[in-house]
């Protein structure tokens, strides 16, 4: 139980100190989402993997038979 | 049985706790521990906590809360403010207040989703074999008329998406 020592100052003495979310919160944020997106932007379209999509509205039909 | 041999061993007085050591300079009576008295807590459904929130005064402190058994219109309003600071800790608006937490807490939720695509990239990179060839575009699009020329799912799936009269895909 800490004493207040000063009476006449009132909000600025009651004023917490930023927390860890207030100063890089933010921050924290931007770049988890940056990090997502360039990662699986990658994953999804440069490095080659099949994902077997449809090939309804994609594929243009070639002939097959010899 | 076996309590009681080791009771022996140790010798009754060494049992003695260190509540009882404080005891025999305060005539017997145990001092109260701080867990058992009532205590502050700042809680939304609790508006009037059972003990005030400063508990040892300053001298300033008791010289204010003597002035308090007087008249309430002779305090300033920095007094009020004062009293009211000793007797809770948060304001229901401070109680109430969010956090930024969430950004924290997205942003590394985030992060580590981002770290299970690495991994993703490392299997593909060091694991992953080539695909099997019937994955190559030529042998998509072969296939694929193969299946329209099948008529393959003609009432929901493939063959159903393809007009046959203008022999390209439905809009």
């Amino acid at each position: 139980a800490r004493g207040i020592q000063q009476t006449a100052v009132r909000q600025a003495h009651r004023k917490h100190e930023p927390s860890f979310h207030d100063k890089y919160g933010t921050v924290v944020l931007l770049g988890g989402a940056a990090v997502f997106t360039s990662v699986w932007g990658y994953v999804l379209t440069q490095l080659g993997i099949e994902w077997g999509f449809s090939p309804t509205g994609r594929i243009t039909p070639k002939e097959w038979r010899e | 049985m076996l309590a009681s041999r080791v009771f022996s061993l140790v010798g009754r007085r060494s049992i003695c706790t260190s509540l009882c050591l404080r005891a025999h300079g305060h005539a017997g009576v145990v001092k109260a521990e701080d867990y058992t008295l009532p205590g502050y807590v700042d809680r939304r459904d609790v508006p009037l906590p059972e003990v005030a929130f400063v508990r040892d005064l300053s001298a300033q402190q008791k010289a204010l809360k003597e002035k308090e058994k007087a008249a309430w219109s002779a305090l300033s309003v920095e007094e009020k403010v004062e009293l009211y600071r000793m007797k809770f800790n948060e304001s229901y608006a401070e109680m109430n207040k969010g956090t930024n937490e969430w950004k924290t807490i997205l942003g590394g939720v985030l992060f580590f989703l981002g770290v299970t695509g690495v991994i993703l990239i490392w299997q593909k990179h060091f694991m992953y074999g080539p695909i099997p060839h019937t994955f190559s575009e030529d042998w998509l699009a072969a296939q694929t008329k193969r299946m329209l020329d099948m008529r393959a799912n003609p009432v929901e799936g493939i063959s159903a998406h393809w007009d046959y009269d203008k022999n390209e895909w439905k809009k």
